[in-house]
């Protein structure tokens, strides 16, 4: 088989081997290699020579101390919360009110939430009877807080013990800061083989990816996990709508009325992910389907010349949708030619594109390294040696889910029918075509 | 037909009987019933105190009628025995009153029979009450009261003082001399016993009862949640201030999921407020869990309280016991034996054994040997006696539960002596048609480790 790789590509010419591999030259490597290094060695020239301005922005911020809202809702997370409190209770940042609301929860989670709450370890403890979703219990926790700033986290969230006060500099670093979103990384790696593949993708595309993203101005997502939001904006879009997908929703609410939203890298938060693949494919069905639901559905105005178009939201649009949605059909446009022109070197074809990706995937780590500034933990340097795997992982099961996820939504609406939410909901939501 | 009535000196008699203004008039020949105007309640009740409250027990049992200008019964009515109106006082009806009090005047008969009817303790004398009538003593829900409630017919005999009645019921009860019944729970103020309490809502930080509770609105099509007050009102319909759409009904396209507390003084947002009493009386607050809560009982005589009421409450056994062993107070007893353990353990000489002894078929033997109980409970105490020396200690626990401490006596011996007594006491039972007192015990060596209260307990659950 080797030879058969060697004698094929050394009767390419230079534009013949690009035109064989135009996905990857192209598309993904232009997208994920080249823009990326550009824009992280910018950043970080850019941070070097304005140091001053992040150390001026936390002077500031602890000048003034401004309150800041922890909101947290969930159902059944009553297990994560004494170590949420003592995740909060190390914060560098002291000026916090805690507020959870437990959405209708069927086990301990009341009495375990009302103990804290008499402890004084959570300042507000708000049970909802009935369970309403998870939209309505971040807006409970919204109407009740007091914060200058609202932190929304999950539940199993754990942050770096800086965390919190790293999401707020950038609110005093910029101007018009809506809304910063922390680095959600992956907590239990070692668990399996899927923890393992998810805690590379996450750095990928989440250390790496949302801090180009947030460089370019093209950010379009802060996580529910771990996300930092002004109260002002905040109430302006009225919190949270029904989702699923209802962070990267408020996140395109806030680009619309002209807020700037950032990533920020060194605001670190560890979260457990599915251990096994089968979980992983529900989890990504239902994050899949809310691309179709919102981005394409509810949002694509942004690109229309109306009176609130922003270049700059074409782009994060239009970006998500090119990468995600689009391309996702390219494998059948590059492989039906192949299969027509030249079948009997469709191995060796896909050999070399395995080649590819993974020297794309070994760049890309390198540049996490370079990103993270001695952030990572040794499991996730350990990760390298998992890299071969990765192509599969997201080349072919993500893209099979994701491609699942399209169909469902695009055809028959099924976000509608998932049980994220309650029926109350999702019916009013379907009728209502929110 | 011999009937008076009762007046307080200033007021008019009623025609037809014969007005008496003291009980010393009467003691000699007691009536068949007493009349007494009802009209001021107050001096009514003052006059029937007085009668209760006589020496003599043939006065004080004699049945009372509250006589009214109105046929209406309110709770100061059932103090007496019966109500009338002045228009029905001729002589049929007061005969037919006479019929009704029959069973009373049969028990005033049996208990002239004994000498023992001199005794006027007050305990006696509400056995003797409950006894003459018969009934079950039910309480009477009153805002009259500090207590909230009372027990009409045998307030009279303590004038109205709720904590005395109180605690000669619970004695009572304790000796076994009256069945209960709970009737109802209620809460009182640890302080001064007051059952009126305010309870009140109070913020968890500063303690104040200034809350305002915000009910909170889901509005499914949104997810919008706020007070009920935040929706806008038109048309008497609620509008959601986010996506400004009218909400149509609640299940449908809202709910209201919890309802949260604002302190209107410190501006404390929470859910649980602190649930504080305020007692009426004294004004004292307490937290929920410092309040007492007690059980509101109705009672009734047990078969040991129908012989007491007859034959009074000291010819009972362990009143026969205490005139000739050494018998103590519980806690001294405990004293004794804590002594004994060490004196043992100390000197390890002697060996002692306790002994804790239930009696069985109290109560049934009363009942069913009536008048013959009390030589039966003679006998068996003076079995005790013989069995039992000066040097053994005895505690009474209640009428059928005894503690011994029997000193110098070790497990064998102590077996020994109290299955003669067993054996007595079942030749006693065979003679008196197979009912009688049955005897069970748990006999410990006195040792370091001795649990009294586990040695009770074992046997008291048996």
């Amino acid at each position: 088989m080797f030879e058969k790789v060697v004698n094929f590509y050394q009767q390419l010419t230079w534009l013949e081997f690009i035109a064989y591999f135009w996905p990857f030259f192209i598309l993904d490597f232009t997208r994920y290699v080249v823009i990326e290094y550009v824009v992280i060695t910018y950043r970080y020239f850019s941070q070097f020579f304005s140091k001053n301005n992040a150390s001026e922005a936390r002077t500031q911020l602890f000048r003034e101390r401004p309150l800041v809202s922890v909101i947290v809702p969930g159902k059944n997370e009553g297990k994560h919360l004494t170590k949420l409190v003592e995740t909060i209770s190390r914060q560098t940042y002291k000026r916090i009110e805690l507020i959870v609301v437990d959405d209708g929860s069927d086990d301990d989670t009341p009495f375990i939430g009302r103990w804290l709450e008499k402890c004084k370890k959570i300042d507000l403890f708000i049970r909802n009877e009935t369970r309403g979703g998870k939209a309505s219990a971040a807006n409970t926790a919204l109407r009740f807080s007091k914060g200058e700033f609202i932190v929304h986290l999950d539940a199993d969230s754990h942050l770096s013990h800086r965390a919190i006060e790293l999401l707020l500099i950038p609110f005093y670093q910029y101007r018009n800061v809506g809304a910063v979103g922390g680095d959600i990384r992956v907590n239990n790696v070692n668990t399996s083989m899927a923890t393992r593949m998810q805690a590379i993708e996450y750095l990928k595309s989440i250390l790496t990816g949302r801090t180009v993203a947030s460089e370019l101005g093209i950010l379009r997502i802060i996580s529910g996990a771990c996300g930092a939001f002004r109260r002002t904006a905040l109430s302006r879009v009225s919190g949270w709508d029904v989702g699923p997908g209802l962070d990267g929703d408020i996140t395109l609410k806030m680009r619309k009325l002209g807020y700037k939203v950032v990533h920020q890298p060194e605001a670190i938060c560890y979260t457990n992910v599915p251990v096994s693949f089968k979980k992983l494919s529900r989890q990504r069905y239902r994050w899949d389907k809310s691309i179709i639901r919102f981005r394409l559905r509810k949002h694509f105005n942004m690109i229309r010349p109306i009176a609130i178009f922003d270049v700059r939201n074409v782009i994060a649009i239009m970006d998500n949708l090119l990468f995600t949605l689009l391309l996702d059909i390219k494998w059948f446009i590059y492989v039906i030619p192949i299969l027509l022109i030249d079948p009997k070197n469709l191995g060796v074809i896909f050999l070399i594109n395995y080649v590819l990706y993974l020297f794309g995937n070994i760049l890309q780590f390198l540049l996490i390294v370079w990103t993270a500034a001695g952030t990572l933990k040794l499991r996730e340097y350990i990760l390298v040696f998992y890299l071969p795997l990765i192509p599969l992982y997201t080349g072919i099961y993500l893209r099979v889910v994701r491609t699942f996820s399209y169909l469902m939504e695009l055809i028959h609406k099924r976000s509608y029918n998932d049980s994220w939410n309650p029926w109350k909901v999702s019916s009013i939501a379907k009728r209502n075509r929110l | 037909m011999n009937v008076v009535e009762l007046i307080a000196s200033e007021k008019q008699p009623l025609n037809q009987v014969i007005p008496v203004s003291y009980l010393s008039e009467i003691e000699s020949q007691p009536p068949e019933i007493i009349l007494i105007d009802a009209t001021h309640i107050s001096n009514a009740l003052r006059l029937i105190e007085s009668v209760r409250q006589h020496a003599t027990a043939e006065l004080s049992l004699t049945p009372i009628i509250f006589v009214t200008s109105h046929n209406e019964i309110d709770t100061a009515v059932q103090y007496a025995d019966g109500q009338t109106t002045s228009d029905k006082l001729d002589e049929a009806h007061l005969n037919d009153w006479i019929r009704y009090f029959d069973p009373i005047y049969h028990f005033i008969r049996q208990l002239l029979k004994h000498p023992g009817h001199k005794e006027s303790r007050p305990a006696r004398r509400l056995l003797q009450i409950i006894a003459s009538r018969s009934k079950k003593i039910n309480p009477i829900q009153t805002s009259a009261n500090q207590a909230g409630f009372i027990y009409p017919l045998l307030e009279p005999l303590v004038s109205g003082d709720s904590e005395k009645l109180q605690r000669l019921l619970q004695f009572l009860e304790s000796e076994y001399l009256l069945d209960t019944e709970v009737i109802n729970r209620s809460h009182f103020c640890q302080f001064c016993d007051c059952a009126f309490l305010n309870f009140k809502e109070c913020c968890p930080d500063c303690n104040s009862d200034d809350l305002s509770p915000k009910e909170l609105i889901h509005h499914f099509n949104c997810a919008y949640v706020a007070p009920v007050e935040d929706f806008k009102k038109t048309d008497n319909r609620l509008v959601c201030p986010k996506c400004d759409k009218r909400l149509q009904h609640i299940g449908v396209d809202y709910d209201k999921p919890s309802t949260v507390y604002n302190c209107n003084q410190c501006q404390l947002n929470f859910q649980e407020p602190n649930v504080t009493s305020e007692c009426f009386s004294c004004h004292r607050l307490s937290a929920t869990s410092d309040l007492i809560l007690r059980p509101i009982k109705a009672y009734e005589l047990s078969s040991l309280g129908q012989n007491a009421a007859l034959y009074g409450i000291d010819s009972l056994f362990s009143q026969l016991l205490e005139d000739q062993l050494t018998v103590v107070e519980f806690t001294t007893f405990k004293h004794f034996l804590k002594l004994e353990q060490l004196r043992t353990m100390r000197y390890k000489k002697t060996e002692s054994t306790l002994a804790v002894i239930k009696l069985i078929g109290v109560e049934e033997t009363y009942l069913a040997l009536g008048n013959k109980a009390n030589d039966y409970i003679t006998e068996l105490a003076n079995l005790f006696v013989t069995t039992f020396r000066e040097t053994d200690v005895l505690s009474v626990r209640n009428e059928t539960l005894f503690c011994a401490l029997l000193t110098d006596t070790d497990l064998s011996g102590a077996k020994r002596a109290l299955q003669r007594v067993e054996e007595v006491m079942d030749k006693l039972a065979s003679q008196s048609e197979n009912t009688g007192i049955r005897l069970k015990y748990d006999i410990q060596p006195v040792s370091e480790n001795l649990k009294l209260s586990n040695t009770i307990d074992h046997l008291s659950q048996e």
